[in-house]
């Protein structure tokens, strides 16, 4: 009796158990199944369409990670604080969608640069108002600067541009209050002198100014009692912040550019794993998703949504460490490239839409990118992988590896185990390298932890390879990464030098001509795709997946959503 | 009592200052560094690192940090988050009421399911009871939460929609107890089915086998033999003891109350502290991670003194002077 009921609970353990594993990987094809329910619900009404959400009324809500409730445009860190910024504050100078500079929509009414390009002069505009009804002048561009340049302050807009102002390094070692060479000519003209004449000045130039009335503050700390309650002049204006919630914004009635179409704007703060769901569902109108190939499978069952595939302005890349010997031979670090399967880890994991072979270190919507054709494409190639190895002088050895004067071909990639396609492609290039002869053994750390290592030039003979991820402006400057004066702890982390590039990429920061600048940067790309300073590993999608209800919603590779939303409409 | 009480909160001062240093050099010892948030940025420049560091003052030795943040801890302050840029303590603040509401309300819920089960299996040993009530235990201890959360999401959330998927509020409405408490009820049933079930199977366990462990005791037999009911005997001699282990798991589990639980918060979006004190690791965000573990070394403490006193309470053969 007793040996029965156990086996009839074994039995029974035993069903619930396949039933829930049964359950498991039908969790995302089941989503796919799903449109019926959304079909039932749009298509109740049969003359107009309503779409899930609708209940709502004219409010936008659009789905994501939480923001960190720094709405401070100086201060910020995330992409989604910016987000919730730039609805909120307008910049000295607006981006066009094609990533070139505009004075539509910005505060300045007109430029001028000097002769020498030393001088920049702003006329800003007369007719915008803070939210709280104050005049905005030029001494709160003169203050916005000032606080950047403070020593206290800890944003990232302390840039190689913004250093090159006039006085500014004074204001940064504590030996002024005021930089000189940031001046208001009268109430809404403001100067600023350069020390020295580059390209991207006006791109960086372009800040986003804060009100002088309401942040002048001692100390940074007190400034930042304030990243909750923000003054801004965009079109909407802080309504409620609720912890990693929600953002809710109202629209501002009395905005420059016109009363916005919307009556407010909510980011809900969404779960990764859940983000299809929510927009499923209809608790989210828009939602920017991963570009994983399951997903793209997945939307094609959503009616009420629309796809915005746009490329994403970066790229992600694995690095050489020059100091090794190994990889100061062209034909090792192309070899490698060739012995890399990377168009089949990129099908595999972003399928035929979600993203591509990088190639440069440009984004491929640039418009310094040159012509795909004068690119290298390094198709994934292990008989030539194997040739130019044993040009570089490394012979295949009888127990599969390659050796050169008793020294084994093998070094360490090191990697961060955060991204998924960081330990994918780690793991695939162990494998793959094998086959030509190559010894690849995987260290994985925390992205902190690896951020630290080569970030330091003391660490330089702890690692050989690693992989990271960088995200673009619209000005295609590499100096900042490549430049032999950025050896780390700068940004060049691999200790690339190539004095012919390097000249290059200096007459790029100092050439104001766009054709000649377009050449340089042009030819600047062909050369890094043959010297290969990094296996350039992606370039990816960055899709949006929009509610039918809305209008006007457009991110682009160069803008946010979040630019130009006075004009996002929801029609019903 | 009350001397007691006073003697083992003294006691705790120089176990917090331990614990403080302890924690200090840990997290300075670990690799990584707060401003690696910076090193994917391209236009980075290396005077802009060293303004940073002087700016936290990232450029002094490890034990003129120590002093100046231990220093500051007495005042009363604990630092700013670099990362948040916020005051630690508002940060634990603002979240630490969600936290504990989800972790007490599941924890209730836990011993509501899970002690009646254990008795019973216990009284009914090798029934078929006993062996649903063991299978249910380890299937909640066993279960990985975020699969079970999730699996709750779609059953609930997207198949029917009974209940909202994510979030502890509808956006716009306040995240208040007092005027908004039906609203966050309906968001929090998801997860506190989760944390409930899952958490029950441990004290379904304990209660199970500590009272297998009293049924068999002397003085049972002799409430038993002394013609007592058997409710009498189980719930009122044998229960009681029975508990002791469980309440030391109880005290225990205080500090879990405020420490949140992770996968939970980020799946059901929920603002908790344990998510605050994961992405505070990540970032290397030493004055936060300061300020949670200091915050939950309080209520380690607290509980271990709480479970000590309650033994007085439940166990006769205690006695604190």
């Amino acid at each position: 009796m007793l040996k029965k009921s156990i086996i009839l609970l074994l039995v029974f353990a035993m069903t619930v158990t396949t039933f829930l594993v049964g359950c498991g990987p039908k969790e995302p094809a089941n989503v796919e199944e799903e449109p019926d329910i959304s079909q039932e619900e749009t298509s109740e009404d049969e003359e107009g369409t309503v779409y899930p959400g609708s209940e709502r009324g004219n409010v936008l809500t659009v789905g994501g990670t939480s923001p960190e409730g720094i709405f401070n445009p100086l201060t910020y860190s995330t992409e989604y604080d910016w987000y919730i910024i730039e609805l909120m504050f307008d910049p000295l100078i607006q981006v066009t969608p094609a990533g070139a500079l505009t004075t539509d929509g910005s505060l300045t009414e007109s430029y001028e640069v000097s002769e020498d390009g030393l001088t920049y002069t702003f006329n800003l505009r007369e007719d915008v108002k803070w939210h709280d009804g104050t005049d905005f002048t030029a001494e709160d561009v003169v203050f916005t600067f000032n606080t950047i340049f403070s020593p206290d302050y800890k944003g990232r807009n302390y840039t190689a541009v913004l250093q090159r102002i006039t006085g500014a390094q004074d204001v940064k070692e504590g030996n002024a209050e005021t930089a000189e060479g940031v001046r208001a000519l009268d109430n809404h003209i403001v100067e600023v002198t350069m020390t020295e004449a580059m390209a991207s000045t006006l791109n960086e130039l372009a800040i986003t100014p804060i009100p002088k009335h309401y942040y002048d503050k001692a100390t940074s700390e007190e400034m930042a009692k304030l990243d909750r309650e923000p003054l801004g002049n965009g079109p909407f204006k802080l309504k409620n912040y609720e912890v990693e919630q929600y953002v809710e914004l109202e629209a501002n009635s009395e905005y420059w550019q016109g009363v916005p179409k919307l009556d407010g704007i909510i980011w809900k703060v969404i779960a990764r794993q859940n983000e299809l769901s929510e927009f499923e569902i209809g608790s989210v109108d828009a939602v920017n998703f991963e570009n994983t190939i399951e997903n793209y499978e997945v939307i094609e069952g959503y009616d009420h949504g629309e796809l915005i595939n746009n490329w994403n302005n970066g790229y992600t890349y694995a690095a050489f460490n020059f100091k090794n010997p190994i990889f100061q031979n062209k034909n090792v670090r192309q070899a490698l490239t060739y012995g890399l399967n990377r168009s089949g880890f990129i099908k595999s994991f972003f399928g035929e839409v979600g993203g591509e072979v990088a190639h440069t270190p440009i984004s491929p919507v640039s418009w310094a990118y040159p012509d795909n054709s004068e690119l290298n494409q390094y198709e994934y190639d292990p008989e030539k992988a194997n040739v130019l190895l044993d040009e570089a002088g490394w012979e295949m050895a009888d127990d599969g590896y390659r050796y050169k004067d008793g020294e084994k071909l093998a070094f360490t990639w090191t990697t961060y185990n955060e991204a998924e396609w960081s330990t994918k492609i780690t793991a695939l290039a162990a494998e793959n390298w094998k086959q030509i002869g190559v010894d690849c053994e995987i260290e994985l750390m925390d992205f902190n932890s690896l951020g630290e290592l080569i970030s330091d030039a003391g660490n330089s003979d702890k690692w050989d390879m690693f992989n990271m991820a960088w995200s673009l402006t619209e000005d295609p400057d590499m100096y900042s990464i490549f430049s032999k004066t950025v050896f780390p702890p700068g940004n060049n982390r691999g200790f690339f030098s190539n004095d012919e590039m390097e000249e290059l990429m200096l007459d790029g920061l100092y050439e104001f001509d766009q054709e000649k600048r377009k050449d340089i940067y042009q030819e600047l790309a062909v050369k890094f795709n043959e010297e290969l300073p990094y296996i350039f590993v992606y370039v990816r999608m960055n899709p949006w997946l929009v509610n039918k209800r809305v209008k006007n919603f457009n991110p682009t590779e160069f803008t946010y959503w979040s630019k130009g939303a006075h004009l996002i409409e929801i029609v019903e | 009592m009350g001397k007691y009480i006073v003697r083992r909160l003294l006691q705790q001062i120089p176990i917090l200052i331990g614990v403080s240093i302890l924690l200090f050099s840990v997290f300075q010892l670990a690799p990584g560094s707060p401003l690696s948030s910076f090193y994917s940025d391209p236009n980075m420049t290396v005077e802009q690192l060293e303004a940073l560091e002087k700016a936290y003052g990232l450029d002094k030795s490890v034990p003129e940090q120590y002093i100046d943040y231990i220093g500051n801890m007495v005042k009363g302050n604990f630092g700013t988050s670099y990362q948040l840029k916020q005051p630690v303590s508002e940060l634990i603040g603002e979240r630490v009421w969600a936290t504990f509401y989800i972790a007490f309300v599941s924890l209730i819920l836990s011993l509501i399911i899970a002690v009646p089960i254990g008795v019973i299996s216990a009284t009914k040993q090798y029934s078929i009871f006993d062996y649903a009530g063991t299978i249910f235990a380890l299937m909640g201890i066993s279960i990985p939460v975020f699969f079970f959360a999730l699996l709750l999401i779609k059953w609930f959330g997207i198949d029917i929609r009974w209940f909202p998927i994510s979030g502890l509020v509808t956006p716009g409405r306040p995240l208040s107890f007092t005027t908004n408490f039906p609203d966050i009820f309906k968001h929090s049933i998801l997860p506190l089915t989760v944390l409930g079930l899952t958490g029950a199977g441990r004290f379904m366990r304990y209660t199970r086998s500590s009272m297998l462990e009293v049924i068999r005791q002397d003085y049972i037999r002799t409430a038993r033999s002394k013609g007592l009911k058997e409710k009498v005997v189980i719930y009122k001699h044998a229960l009681r003891n029975a508990l002791i282990p469980v309440i030391t798991l109880l005290g225990f589990s205080l500090p879990v109350l405020f420490s949140g639980a992770v996968i939970t918060e980020i799946i059901f979006v929920l603002p908790g502290l344990g998510k605050l004190q994961y992405q505070a690791v990540l970032q290397r965000d030493y004055p936060l991670m300061m300020g949670i573990n200091m915050f939950l070394a309080i209520f380690t403490l607290l509980g271990n003194l709480l479970a000590d006193i309650s033994y007085a309470f439940v166990d006769p053969r205690i006695r604190l002077d």
